[in-house]
């Protein structure tokens, strides 16, 4: 799945490359057709030039939509009964370590139906808890003793 | 007055699991001699095990690379299968004896209460890992300035509801089910008991120490949502869970043909013939 994902994304960026080498080609016929330079030629290049930096861009967030950073672990705090980050965006199909930060005095039971887990961190205390590998979507954790306030996803892309 | 229901809710939540188990064990165990001071003694040992879980939870926690917790909810889990598995297969093999009152008389008193001990175990372990989780609830909302009374009330209110639940488990099932109370009983704990075996493993999947096999069987959470009223009493009862692993319907399924194909196979002693003298004595009375 990961060496898919890879090649998938390798082969974004090279269809870009090759689209901005297409423009750039474009870009010299018009030229060469062109008996002076006149304003029309510097916007067309000016609009290609944009155009390339914009698909890379957009190769470049479309990698990350689907195919998030790989770390050791995902840190998540809990503060005044709250999780920061509300969100943590991880991979998909790869086993994730979560590391639960609990900064309250008090006792808190991290929870999740979306992911079938609970468990139990002491107050100023971290706990690690071990989840997927999971399909993509959005997954809903909370703080069972603190339900109002301690709400989180996961987002597995 | 906001705060009490959040906290009767909470308790709620955690004794439905006690109550359920204690509601079926209850009507299982029916026509056991003294079997209510054993299911009291039980809930005792449970209550105080509850305190002293709560008392070690850091010690617990940070235990075996800070997957104690884990470890020990998954021990929880099966001895509880184990006990449970006792106590249907003991039942069915004595359940004759009991239905005609022999079981006082003579040979199987000591059987008996070795049963007896078991259904204490299953009670004190029903209720320590819920039991430890209010206690720790309820210091957390004393750490948070919580007034004591609203934590008492609240936990009284949870409680009574909790209780409501299993008494009407209990006394349901005596109503509906009263010809086949024994086979029906037996069958609904040979369930939980799969459910139970089935979580034990997902506690060491959750720790990394089991592998899944195979992440995610099926996916009925849009179905019924592991975190409602019915999803929790299903998952109590049946063991339902919306997401579950190769691993856990490895578990689940193993326990039910085992447990279940023991019961089914396992024929149940005839009681002895009485002697004369006992006849005698019986019509005498």
């Amino acid at each position: 799945m990961k060496y898919f994902l890879m090649i998938a994304g390798v082969s974004v960026l090279s269809l870009a490359g090759v689209y901005a080498y297409n423009a750039n080609a474009e870009l010299e016929i018009t030229e060469q057709q062109a008996a002076e330079p006149d304003t029309d030629v510097q916007d067309v290049q000016a609009a290609a030039e944009q155009g390339v930096e914009h698909v890379v861009e957009d190769v470049k967030a479309a990698v990350d939509e689907i195919m998030p950073e790989k770390k050791e672990y995902y840190e998540i705090i809990l503060k005044d009964h709250k999780f920061s980050p509300v969100e943590t965006i991880v991979p998909a199909g790869q086993k994730i370590k979560l590391l639960i930060d609990n900064q309250d005095p008090t006792p808190e039971e991290f929870e999740s139906h979306d992911l079938s887990r609970e468990k139990v961190i002491a107050g100023h205390k971290k706990a690690k808890i071990f989840v997927g590998p999971l399909k993509p979507g959005k997954y809903h954790f909370f703080g069972e003793f603190n339900e109002e306030t301690a709400q989180g996803y996961l987002i597995v892309k | 007055m906001y705060e009490m229901i959040g906290i009767a809710t909470i308790v709620f939540r955690e004794i439905l699991e006690i109550a359920l188990v204690l509601g079926i064990v209850l009507a299982a165990t029916r026509g056991l001699p003294k079997r209510g001071s054993y299911v009291s003694l039980g809930l005792g040992l449970g209550v105080l095990g509850s305190v002293v879980v709560f008392l070690f939870t850091d010690k617990i926690s940070d235990s075996i690379d800070g997957m104690g917790q884990e470890v020990f909810n998954a021990c929880v889990m099966f001895v509880a299968v184990g006990f449970l598995s006792w106590t249907v297969i003991w039942m069915k093999r004595h359940g004759r004896e009991l239905a005609q009152h022999l079981n006082a008389v003579g040979a199987d008193v000591r059987a008996g209460r070795k049963s007896l001990f078991v259904i204490v175990g299953v009670v004190a372990l029903a209720t320590l890992r819920e039991g430890a989780e209010i206690v720790l609830f309820s210091y957390g909302q004393m750490i948070n300035n919580v007034p004591v009374s609203s934590i008492v009330l609240g936990g009284l209110i949870g409680l009574a509801g909790g209780i409501t639940v299993g008494l009407m488990l209990y006394f349901g099932l005596l109503k509906t089910v009263k010809r086949h109370l024994f086979t029906v009983t037996s069958w609904m704990l040979i369930v939980l008991t799969a459910g139970m075996a089935a979580q034990g493993a997902n506690f060491l999947i959750q720790a990394d120490i089991l592998p899944m096999l195979y992440p995610q069987m099926w996916d009925t959470s849009a179905f019924l949502d592991g975190g409602s009223f019915a999803g929790k009493t299903m998952s109590v009862l049946f063991g339902y869970t919306p997401r579950p692993s190769g691993m856990e319907l490895a578990f689940y399924v193993g326990v039910l043909l085992i447990v279940g194909g023991t019961y089914k196979l396992i024929g149940s002693v005839k009681p002895p013939k009485r002697t004369e003298e006992q006849t005698a004595a019986v019509a005498a009375e």
